[in-house]
């Protein structure tokens, strides 16, 4: 048996502008897409997630990502919380916010590359969040190190994940969600 | 949906080596003793994004191994100035740095003698034209349990295929490769 998954969503919707094509196998393609909701892609098969991401978009941190809630409606309520550390050249930067509206922004511009783990988002309690990115600094004009952890403080049941950019910030690149078999 | 395996097993369609020895295991490990290069070609191809290389090395003799990395495509070097931007941190005992550069070649490993050390490399997107990337988590065996966390991108907008490891000083290395599957 696989201990890795890759798992097909239900369904995707792009509300603004862009495009999106979901593989035979369920890998997600993006292009110039403002937000994508990732819907019905947590089920009662696996308790945590894997996503893998790369792409581009034009601007830093001009990406936020979050959950998605009964009847697919965003949850961008003020409860969710990240700590985390960024490292640019010589200098570092610890992160926090503890009445955010989504997990974190996302560095992104030349490159984004996400490892992010999702634990428990179908469990009536909080859910948690591990992220580890890569990115181009401004900065340093060089890598960047973007790594963290959040959750959503509530007891709520999420059953998909978005990923929202900016009508002049939107993401190209690629999506896939795995489920770690239990 | 029946589930689709989120990980699979990527073979080399050759390698090359100077000094020491090169073996594949029936599975698909290789196995390079004592060598200063070791390439892995055909390693990367249009069918996946994304991988994911696990790696046991150590210097072979007495003196720590630096050892750096270049893609490649057709067994080639792709070796342009200033075309491997690095972010590295390092973490050991009570002390934490911080470090950024500009070269020809990306940073790998930092091997301690005697005893394996522990690698991942996240690759992504390397056999795209575009830029790609290389996110490594080490574990090293040296007295301290050292960490060093690493990302390179490559700011070429060309396609690689392979990938070679290389030192002043003679090093053991074994590695296995998968594919995230899309």
């Amino acid at each position: 048996m696989s201990g890795l998954h890759l798992i097909s969503p239900t369904s995707v919707n792009i509300p603004f502008s862009g495009s999106v094509s979901v593989s035979a196998n369920g890998g997600i393609s993006c292009t110039s897409t403002r937000r994508i909701d990732i819907r019905n892609v947590f089920s009662a098969n696996y308790d945590n997630y894997m996503i893998v991401m790369s792409g581009y978009s034009p601007r830093d941190y001009s990406m936020t990502w979050g959950l998605i809630g009964a009847n697919d409606i965003l949850d961008v309520n003020a409860v969710y919380a990240y700590s985390g550390t960024q490292f640019e050249g010589t200098g570092n930067y610890d992160d926090d916010d503890w009445g955010a509206t989504s997990f974190h922004e996302i560095g992104v511009s030349d490159v984004i590359q996400i490892i992010g783990y999702i634990y428990s988002p179908l469990l009536a309690e909080p859910t948690m969040a591990r992220f580890f990115m890569n990115g181009y600094s401004g900065w340093v004009a060089g890598a960047g190190i973007m790594d963290g952890a959040a959750q959503y403080k509530e007891n709520t049941i999420h059953n998909g994940i978005y990923f929202q950019g900016t009508e002049a910030n939107p993401f190209t690149g690629t999506i896939r969600i795995y489920g770690l078999v239990k | 949906m029946p589930a689709i395996n989120g990980l699979v097993r990527v073979k080399a369609t050759s390698t090359a080596n100077t000094g020491g020895t090169a073996t594949q295991t029936t599975n698909g490990e290789y196995v390079f003793t004592g060598v200063t290069s070791a390439r892995l070609d055909g390693i990367f191809t249009s069918i996946y994004d994304d991988y994911l290389m696990v790696f046991e090395a150590r210097a072979n003799g007495a003196s720590p191994s630096d050892v750096n990395f270049r893609f490649t495509t057709g067994g080639t070097d792709r070796s342009t100035a200033s075309t491997y931007r690095l972010q590295q941190i390092t973490a050991s005992g009570s002390s934490l740095t911080n470090t950024s550069s500009s070269l020809d070649y990306g940073r790998a490993f930092t091997l301690p003698v005697t005893n394996y050390s522990g690698f991942n490399f996240y690759v992504y997107w390397p056999a795209r034209v575009y830029r790609s990337g290389i996110r490594s988590v080490s574990a090293l065996s040296d007295a301290s349990g050292t960490v060093v966390d690493r990302m390179t991108y490559h700011m070429e907008n060309l396609s690689s295929d392979g990938i070679r490891f290389y030192s002043t000083v003679a090093f053991d290395m074994s590695v296995n490769i998968y594919a995230f599957n899309q």
